[in-house]
């Protein structure tokens, strides 16, 4: 498996070229080539402090690279700020699922139409997410730790983006919640979304991903579909020389 | 957890596909060196006409008295002030839109000496080929 391979084959919507990203005097990525191709889920993955959220934190604009490009739709999008990315199709759920805790569902919910948006956005996400319709009235820090993650999904699903960024979307969620997360993301992706989902966990994304990209200590270390990279998964995630 | 996604949507994706392409062709995407050299044009451009309004300001005060002393403030500060600005508007205005011109300039040159360079290969190629045409 060769490494910093780009993948996919077809014009990507979000593509990283060769790069170059730090924190300060600290460089993270080391020349990271990315793409995620119309229409397919990728998943980021690698163990913690591999620099995954850094990549998906260049790719939606909130960093900008050091060196290299990011293109959107195939044109270069260095410095653009991540609003505008936003405006244009480009959703993010952050890691922690970024939900207004003290509003209640319908207001966060709310919050989408000073954006721009309009009402519909409740039919969208009630349709999408039936079970939030029930819990409309409640405050968001009280939900479940999978329904506030199901609420962050209806925020950004109602905006109807063209790409989906998901950060950690298992984090402190149990197995079995993070399985039926994991088969909405996969109904996302069947209605045509293209979606780039990092994770620490792999196995658990790996079902619904059409593409995986493993990451190492702020470099792709492999890249392909799912079921070639069992031993690059391994040596990422045990420290072994692949 | 009970969830029921809703059925494929093909046309509305396509529709959000197209939103994003076109969002992206009309996104302003900084380029920090075009950027400001486009603000220095302008501050450029901008300056002298405040440099000028200020030495008439100056000279409207300046007449107003008979007296010496009050007419200095109003040469140095407005005189004095208002021709600095003017200076440097057109110096920077100068500066950068010369800058501009001598990049199409050259630009232009290269493609100029690129078409004429193409049009001696292939004037070269007939040649060659008539060459041999006598040969055989």
């Amino acid at each position: 498996m060769s490494n910093n391979r780009v993948v996919g084959g077809a014009e990507p919507l979000l593509e990283l070229r060769n790069v170059r990203a730090s924190y300060g005097r600290i460089e993270v990525l080391h020349g990271v080539d990315l793409a995620v191709p119309a229409g397919k889920v990728v998943a980021l993955l690698g163990p913690n402090g591999a620099g995954k959220t850094t990549t998906l934190k260049v790719g939606n604009g909130q960093m900008s690279p050091d060196e290299g490009c990011v293109h959107v739709s195939g044109r270069h999008v260095n410095g653009v700020s991540p609003d505008a990315l936003a405006r244009i199709g480009m959703c993010t759920i952050p890691e922690g699922r970024g939900v207004f805790r003290n509003l209640t569902v319908r207001e966060n919910l709310r919050m989408l139409v000073f954006t721009g948006a309009g009402n519909e956005v409740f039919d969208r996400a009630f349709e999408r997410f039936p079970r939030l319709r029930e819990r409309a009235g409640q405050v968001a820090g009280t939900l479940s730790g999978g329904e506030q993650q199901m609420l962050a999904m209806a925020r950004g699903l109602a905006t109807d983006p063209a790409i989906l960024l998901i950060d950690e979307l298992s984090m402190g969620l149990a197995p079995l919640i993070v399985g039926e997360l994991y088969e909405l993301v996969a109904q996302i992706a069947a209605s045509g979304v293209s979606i780039l989902v990092v994770e620490q966990f792999a196995r658990t994304v790996l079902g619904v991903a059409d593409l995986a990209v493993v990451m190492q200590q702020g470099r792709v270390v492999a890249s392909g579909i799912p079921s070639e990279l069992e031993d690059e998964l391994s040596a990422a995630y045990l420290g072994a020389s692949s | 957890m009970s969830n029921q996604a809703p059925p494929s949507d093909p046309t509305a994706q396509s529709a959000a596909a197209e939103r994003l392409e076109q969002g992206v062709a009309e996104l302003h995407v900084p380029e920090p060196t075009a950027d400001v050299e486009r603000a220095l044009v302008r501050a450029g451009m901008a300056l002298p006409i405040i440099g000028l309004v200020i030495v008439g300001v100056a000279w409207y005060g300046a007449s107003g008295t008979g007296y010496v002393n009050d007419q200095i403030p109003y040469l140095i500060s407005g005189g004095l002030g208002g021709l600095g600005l003017m200076l440097i508007g057109l110096g920077l205005f100068l500066r950068y839109s010369i800058t501009h011109l001598i990049r199409f300039g050259v630009a232009r040159m290269v493609h100029e000496q690129q078409a004429q360079a193409d049009r001696i290969v292939d004037a070269m190629a007939s040649l060659e080929q008539a060459i041999r045409h006598g040969d055989a």
